[in-house]
Parts: structure tokens; sequence; C-alpha cells
């Protein structure tokens, strides 16, 4: 019970100080796990809208893949960007390994079959006769797609909720490609392990307290958002 | 003359409601109902009309074979008010306004236009309202106002009044046929409701499994269906077993026989009596003239009914129903359990395979 104390009172002490480390810490996890969900957003949604509204050869292979990728385990996603950025690997000419943007790769693989898959079910779950509707008011079949991700709007935002949720908390695949480097790679989670290694348990738990913080100001900020689409109606 | 808008030929679709059209026309300013039992394929039929899903065959819309042509341009001359209201999570003006703004209208001609479809269909005090806070017969009639503000040639409307109340939907009936003609707007409606379609069609298309089986004025469908299952789904009052014998000689299952002086196929089977067009009369009536059929019934039921009265005589097996006026259940001293004479004439009978 004490070493929570300590830790709770740890945390509060870290976020007033404005420790150097925990703020560089912060904004590195910000930066890998908000560039990430951006990645698998804009990569997920049109592969889901794609999946909802069209039906095309191999459709039922790559729902059958998003959906395994949904659970994809974070560190196997670690191994197979290692594997492509390492030194001897096909992309390891770029020097990428041990870097935020390998991280970003990392978190990108993982979230976005997450997104993709809550994407294509939240735009199947509109009334699929609205696209009927829609091309039959004269819509072009862009004009489509666009009005029917607005519909689902609630649903997409679920998604991302998800997906953001997933790589926030994520440590496998970062650790093993951003190799946890102090003022460079090191995010929350990666940190908590750390100081859990060395058995400092109540700097591991402010650094979860301030992760779990984070994450909640974020997830609350987007449901925020998906609350006031909703209450407009 | 007036150009062809719509010609179809051998169109079949392969699906859950299939559709198998052999030759369907219509033209320009023509409205047309389309009638049939739930899963007849009305929907599907509207759909391929509006080039939403694939289908084999030929179909023609203002003139142009539909596979050579922009399908997008196509069903910007035509509009679509379907069965179940889709509105849009936005208000009542930018849902009317939508398939202005696809066909690139300037915000002052969408207001402009948007306004006064709204107060056509005395939706005006709705347009800054949420789409989804609207009644069923508010969200009905802004579907309407949508599919209008276009100024379409076509229009195809699937159910439009379905949950609008008696009053609302002669309204709207009346109101959408004033526009129609007004605008020379071609109109193909489905209902289920047929005086619905008799005050709202010049001809009538009555649809079973995909298929058309019979196009004619709606006073002809509604006196001579083509078949038995026309007949059933028009609301025919007396559907009478019959077999045709020698000479012509008509033989109702209920015992009367009667000669038919007009053509008749061996192969009817039944015998179509519109309820109008039976006389009740005292047990002890009797008549001279060939052409009348007399038969003797005890009345089991008296039922009113919008305008009439529906009463329901037993003639040995077979049950008649008979619509008569409230002047003549009281003039005639109609009531339930009298012995009857039932008068009809053979001009008036339809028989159906």
């Amino acid at each position: 019970m004490d070493i929570i104390i300590d830790g709770v009172s740890h945390a509060v002490k870290l976020l007033i100080k404005g420790d150097k480390d925990i703020l560089n810490i912060i904004v590195v996890t910000l930066q890998v796990s908000g560039t990430a969900t951006l990645i698998s957003i804009v990569v997920g949604i049109p592969i889901g809208t794609l999946m909802a509204l069209k039906d095309f050869r191999g459709k039922n292979i790559l729902s059958s893949l998003v959906n395994f990728g949904m659970g994809l385990p974070p560190v196997v996603a670690g191994l197979l960007v290692t594997l492509i950025l390492w030194r001897y690997g096909p992309l390891g000419s770029m020097n990428l390994m041990y870097t935020i943007p390998a991280m970003i790769i990392a978190q990108s693989l993982v979230a976005t079959p997450i997104i993709t898959g809550l994407s294509f079910a939240a735009i199947l779950n509109v009334n699929p006769k609205l696209k009927f509707q829609l091309l039959s008011l004269g819509a072009e079949p862009f004009q489509v797609s666009l009005i029917l991700i607005k519909e689902a709007k609630l649903g997409l935002m679920a998604a991302v909720i998800a997906g953001f949720g997933r790589v926030i908390s994520e440590v496998g695949a970062s650790m093993m490609v951003g190799g946890n480097i102090r003022g460079k790679t090191r995010i929350l989670t990666t940190a908590i392990v750390l100081e859990v290694d060395k058995g400092n348990y109540d700097i591991a738990i402010a650094i979860a307290i301030i992760l779990l913080l984070i994450t909640y100001l974020v997830v609350a900020l987007l449901t925020f958002l998906q609350h006031n689409e909703r209450s407009d109606w | 003359m007036k150009e062809t808008i719509l010609s179809m030929k051998n169109v079949i679709v392969n699906r859950k409601n299939m559709l198998n059209i052999e030759n369907f026309s219509m033209k320009a300013g023509e409205v047309v109902a389309v009638v049939g039992p739930n899963g007849a394929g009305k929907s599907t039929f509207f759909q391929v009309i509006n080039l939403l899903i694939p289908f084999n065959g030929e179909l023609e819309l203002f003139g142009e074979n539909v596979k050579n042509s922009d399908k997008t341009k196509l069903r910007r001359r035509c509009s679509y008010v379907f069965q179940e209201m889709l509105l849009l999570k936005d208000t009542v003006f930018n849902n009317v306004a939508k398939s202005l703004q696809f066909r690139g209208f300037s915000k002052s001609e969408i207001s402009e236009k948007v306004n006064k479809i709204l107060k056509d269909f005395k939706c005006e005090h709705l347009a800054n309202r949420s789409a989804h806070k609207l009644s069923g017969g508010e969200a009905q009639r802004i579907c309407i106002a949508r599919a209008m503000v276009t100024e379409p040639e076509l229009l195809l409307l699937d159910e439009p009044s379905a949950s609008l109340d008696a009053q609302m939907r002669s309204e709207m009936i009346r109101q959408i046929k004033e526009v129609a003609e007004e605008r020379g707007i071609a109109v193909i409606l489905v209902s289920h409701n047929f005086s619905d379609v008799l005050h709202f069609a010049q001809r009538t298309v009555v649809m079973f499994d995909g298929r058309l089986v019979q196009d004619d004025l709606p006073e002809v469908l509604m006196r001579k269906p083509v078949n038995e299952k026309t007949a059933r789904l028009v609301g025919i009052d007396n559907i009478i077993p019959c077999k045709v014998e020698c000479n012509n000689f008509i033989n109702l299952f209920n015992g009367i026989k009667f000669s038919y002086p007009f053509g008749i196929e061996k192969s009817v089977g039944n015998c179509c009596i519109p309820g109008e067009c039976i006389t009740i009369h005292d047990s002890d009536f009797l008549t001279n003239e060939d052409t009348k059929i007399v038969m003797t019934g005890i009345i089991k039921k008296i039922l009113p009914d919008i305008g009439t009265y529906y009463v329901v005589v037993q003639c040995k097996e077979q049950i008649i129903n008979v619509r008569i006026s409230k002047e003549l259940i009281f003039f005639n001293s109609i009531k339930e359990n009298k012995l009857v004479k039932l008068v009809f004439s053979v001009e008036d009978v339809h028989f159906i395979i």
C-alpha cells in the first residue's frame, strides 16, 4: 500500500516539478501514438469504407486478414518491423531502427487493422439503402462515400478511440524497434518496464498514473467530440 | 405525340427479388401505378429504372441506352422516393438542398428552390429542424419535397404515403398529382392502397413474381383482372369457382347455372362479380330478363364500409358479398337472417382462369 501512496505522491511531484525527462517521455509518447493513430485513420477508414461499400474479388480474404490483424500481438508486429528495418533487412539502408519513425511504423501496424475493422463495421451499420438514396439523389460515388463516412461518424470515432487506446498502451513493439533510448525513443510504457526492472516501483507507478491520466484526457476529448456530434441529433 | 422516356425489353435481374420484364415503356408526363403483393419485385423494378443495381437486357431512359451512358447524369433526371424515410443527420433544409448541391446549383438558387418547395408542401416551418426529430408524416413529406425540388422528368414513388394518415395521404397524393401534371413529370407509383391508385394513375401495371401480368386502365383492372391472383389483389368482392359446360352454359359451384351470350374460353375456372353489380330483392322477386341471373340466399351479416354497406349473403355453400347504399338498406328493409334474392347481369360477369 505504501508503494502505491509513494507512487501517487511521486507522480504529483513529477508533474508539478515539470521533470525534464518525464516531459520528454510524454512528448515522445504523444508524438509516436498520435502520429501512428493518424496514419491508421488515413489508411484504415478508406479501406474500411471500401470494404463496406464495394464488392470486389478477394474481399473475404481481406476481411479475414483485417480481423486477424485486430488481434495481432504487438510483439509480433515489432518483430516484423525489426526484420524489415534491421541493418540487413529490406529497408535496412534507411537506418530507421531505434528511431521514432520505426516506433510509429510498428504502432501503425498494430492500430490500422483495428481502425479498419471497426470502420468497416461502422459504415455497414449505416442503413445500406442510404447509399442507393444518395445515388438516386444524383450523388457521384465519391460523394456517397463522404456522406456515409459522415453518417457513421459516431462509430468511426469509436474506432479511433480503440486504435489510440491500443497503441498508447502498447509496449512490446515499441521496446523492440525503439530500443527504449533515454531522451530519444523512451515512451511511457517502456519507461514503466524499465523502472520495474530497476526495482523503482514508486517511479513506475508514478509513470503509470501519468500514462493513465494522458490516455484518459485524450480519450475523454475524443469521447466529448463523439457525444457532441450525437447531442446535435 | 409524347416521346417515350422509358423503355425496357427483356430486363432480367437474378437475385432474391428477381425481375423479368419482357416489355414495358412509358411516355413523358404519363402517370403509372404499379401494384403487386410484397416481394413481387416492385422495389427491384424501381432500382433497375434508377440504375442502382446490375441487370441484363435492354433499358432506354430518356432515349439513351443506359449501358453506354453516364449513369449519374441519367439518375439526375429522375427522383426516387424510397419506401423507407432515408434522411441524413442534418436539418430539413440541408436534406432537401442535398440533391441540388450534387447538381452544382449556386447557394442562392438552392435557397430559393428549397424554400419554395418547402412552402409548396407546407413544411417551411420545419426548415431548421433536425430531420431525425420529425414525425413519420413530416419526414415522408420532406422525402417527397426533396424528390420534387430537382424538377425531375421521371418520379419514382415507392409507397410514398405509407406512414401518413388517411386524410394526409389523399392530400399528398392529390398534391403530387397536381405538381406532376403542372410540370409534365412522368410518375411511377407503387402502392398497396388501391384507392390511391384509382385517384392517381392513368395506367396500372400488376406485378407478380417479378413479371408484369397486366397493364391496363385502373378501372379496367378493377373490373377485368387477368387472373385469380390479380382479382384477389385488387379486392374483387366475389370470386366464384365455375365450370363452362356445353353451349356456353356456366355452372357456378353454388348450383346456379346460366347461359353466357358472349365468347368464353373453356379453361376458365372462376367467375368475378363486383359487389356493387349485385342487387338485393325480396324473396318473391321475379324477372323476365334473360340477361339477369337470380340467386336465393340468407343475409348473414351487414357490415358498414366507407360510403356503402357490405352485405354478406349465404347462397347454398357460397358466400356472396354485396355492396349497397345506406338508403337501400332501409328502403328494402335489409336485415340479418332475411331470405333474399340476389340479381346480377351477365354483362357484369368477368371470367378468369
